[in-house]
Order: C-alpha cells, then structure tokens, then sequence
C-alpha cells in the first residue's frame, strides 16, 4: 500500500478519506486538517492565548501537540479528579509531555484546591458521578481560563465523541442541544469561548502512535474497478456513516441543524431512516431493507409509516416499569 | 503470525480492522502489510476516554 502524497510505504489507512500515508505525510496531512478546521471556524487567530484541558489521553495531547507545533500560545491544563491510579498516571504522562515539549502546564487538584474529589463527591451527593465530573471540569477550566486572562479553551473532543453526543441528543428528542453543539462555542459572560477537533478517533490515535505519544491493485484496473474493489474489501461501517453525518451536521447552521434534527425525530422509525439516508448519502448502499420489504428512495411519509406498522404520533413510547 | 497479510491475521482472530492500529517493531503497519513467521504484532483497540 502506497502513501497517496508522496507514493512511498503508508503505514496508515484513513477511510474516511479513502487514503493511506507514511508517517511524514499523515503528520503533514493531520496539521493541515487542524489548520482548515481552525479557519472555517473561526476558532481562534495568531496571537490569542489558548488554554488547552489535558486529561493526559492521547485525544488531548495530540491537540496539544499540534497546536504547539503550528506556533500558537498554548497552555497546558490538567485538573486532577483525584480517581486512583488513573489520575495519578494521567498527571505524569500530562506533565512528562509538558517536559518533553517544554510547554506552560498549569496543574488544578481537586482534593487540594477545593477540597473534594470525584468518587467521594459522586457518592455524597445527588448528582451522579458523571455529572459531577463534568460540572467540575466545566467550572474549573472557565475560572482557569478566565483568571489566567486566556482568550479560548480548546478540549480534546474528537468526531466520534462529537457523533455519539449527536446520537445520543437525536434519541432523545433533544432538539435545544443538538442546535447548540458546534465545534466552536462563543464566550458569554463568565464563560469563556470554546472549540473542539473534528478529527476522527483513529487519525488521533494514529497520529499520537506515529509520534510516540500514546500512553496508556493493479495499475491495469480502471478507476471504477478499483473504487468496485475497494467497497467489496472495505463494506462501510455505521461509525463511517454516522462520523460523515455528524461532519455535516457541524457544519451547518445551528438553525438548520435544528429543523434537521427535528425532521429525523418526527419521521416514523427514526434510526432506519438515519442510517439509510446517511448510507445512500455515503455512497455504501443502494437499498436497505428491513422487515423483509425494500425501502424506495421516491416512498411518502404515510408509505414509510405504513412499512413500519407505526402510528402516527412521532413521540418516541417510553415503557414504565 | 505466519507468513500472512495483516488482514488474514485480524480475520483470524475476529477483529475488524477500523477498530484497531497493529504495530511491528514499534511502527504502524497497514492491512496489507506481509507478516513473516518472526514477526510480532500488537493489535491495540482504537478508543475514547471522551472529555478532553
């Protein structure tokens, strides 16, 4: 397999993109997608002081790591959650990166600062331990950021994250939400601006092996018989689909995304419908069927309702036990 | 791992390829990659801790 910039060994495929590269080249190709993501978003410009939230994985050092080499002011920013061992490894991999890139690392700790850590907070109080994690992290970035006179936060969220948050939000009829989540959140009052990656999971994590940073066909085929070749060997997956949706969820406008949202969750038997738009969309399959009956691209609402045995009300049925 | 593409090996052993990176000697290797029999191979799962 061939690197698609240079022609020479690739030592990683990207789907996604239907590409392989060699270390240069993915390392070249991964800053460009930063540089792209930075501009179309309006994210953040040269000289604005950038606080990065590091949890000491590979999604937040990489961030880090290339923000540090395209030139921007980044600090670093570890909050120990005060979680066992894991915090403990978490802050040595965070400050041993700090060392190695000779980078501004600010270390917040829950239990000496402010007195409390995760699992005795999520066992005292009403909140679950998950929601008091995310208050915590929420909370101590913005005041961080704030005191420390930091123009944005930027977090190590991928795609993936990204799609599973707008799965999650689509399930649950979370309209509101779904509007608000973009890969660049602006400031308000007490609150700084916010931006987060869109780069898939394992370009990240392909990104952080190449540099060390992890922790824890023929020539004679046409065109069309190697794209042929290439879906035979490579069918898509879901997480595709649903990274390639979320990518141009993202990117629309907030009120665009909403009245999408809104479409997917009034239509009758939401997730089939999702999955076979955004399957066509991709290109991986032509029909879908599902319940033994194949579904027509020209097929109207009250068709599909009557496929799926469904009622009208598009309310999702909640059982009570 | 025997003489054997990468992707024989993870067919093998039931692993979809998108969900792992496999490293020989320290380096990324892709699916296509020729395995010899002294080959050693780590197969590591490709995952999200989520926030930051």
């Amino acid at each position: 397999m061939k690197c698609n910039r240079c022609r020479g060994p690739a030592v990683i495929e990207v789907r996604r993109h239907n590409a392989a590269y060699c270390k240069g080249c993915f390392i070249h190709v991964f800053h460009e997608q930063v540089k792209r993501a930075i501009r179309q978003h309006d994210m953040f410009a040269e000289g604005d002081r950038i606080l990065v939230a590091i949890s000491g994985g590979k999604d937040s050092l990489a961030l880090w790591d290339v923000l540090l080499d395209l030139g921007y002011d980044v600090t670093g920013l570890y909050l120990g959650l005060g979680i066992g061992g894991y915090s403990d490894r978490s802050g040595d991999t965070t400050k041993a990166f700090a060392a190695e890139r000779d980078a501004e690392l600010i270390v917040v700790d829950l239990e000496r600062d402010y007195g409390y850590d995760i699992p005795t907070a999520g066992r005292k109080g009403s909140r679950s331990t998950c929601a008091v994690c995310g208050l915590s992290k929420r909370y101590v970035f913005n005041r961080a950021a704030l005191e420390g006179g930091f123009d944005v936060i930027a977090t190590g969220h991928n795609l993936d994250d990204e799609a599973a948050t707008l799965l999650g939000n689509t399930l649950r009829w979370q309209t509101e939400y779904i509007a608000r989540q973009s890969p660049a959140l602006p400031g308000k009052e007490g609150m700084v601006q916010t931006i987060e990656r869109q780069i898939r999971d394992d370009d990240r994590q392909g990104k952080a092996r190449q540099e060390g940073k992890e922790n824890h066909e023929a020539a004679t085929l046409t065109v069309k018989e190697r794209q042929w070749n290439h879906r035979r060997q490579n069918p898509p997956d879901v997480g595709d689909r649903f990274a390639k949706f979320a990518v141009r969820m993202l990117r629309c406008d907030p009120e665009e995304r909403k009245e999408e949202a809104h479409q997917i969750v009034s239509s009758p038997a939401p997730i089939d419908r999702l999955f076979i738009r955004n399957a066509r969309r991709a290109g991986g399959v032509r029909n879908q069927t599902s319940g033994g009956h194949e579904l027509e691209r020209g097929q109207s609402q009250a068709q599909r309702a009557e496929h799926y045995h469904l009622h009208e009300d598009p309310a999702p049925r909640r059982s009570i036990n | 791992v025997g003489d054997r593409a990468v992707r024989a090996v993870l067919d093998e052993l039931g692993v979809n390829p998108d969900t792992v990176l496999v490293i020989r000697a320290g380096e990324l290797v892709t699916r296509e990659t020729r395995l010899d029999d002294a080959d050693e191979i780590e197969v590591r799962p490709v995952i999200s801790g989520g926030a930051a």
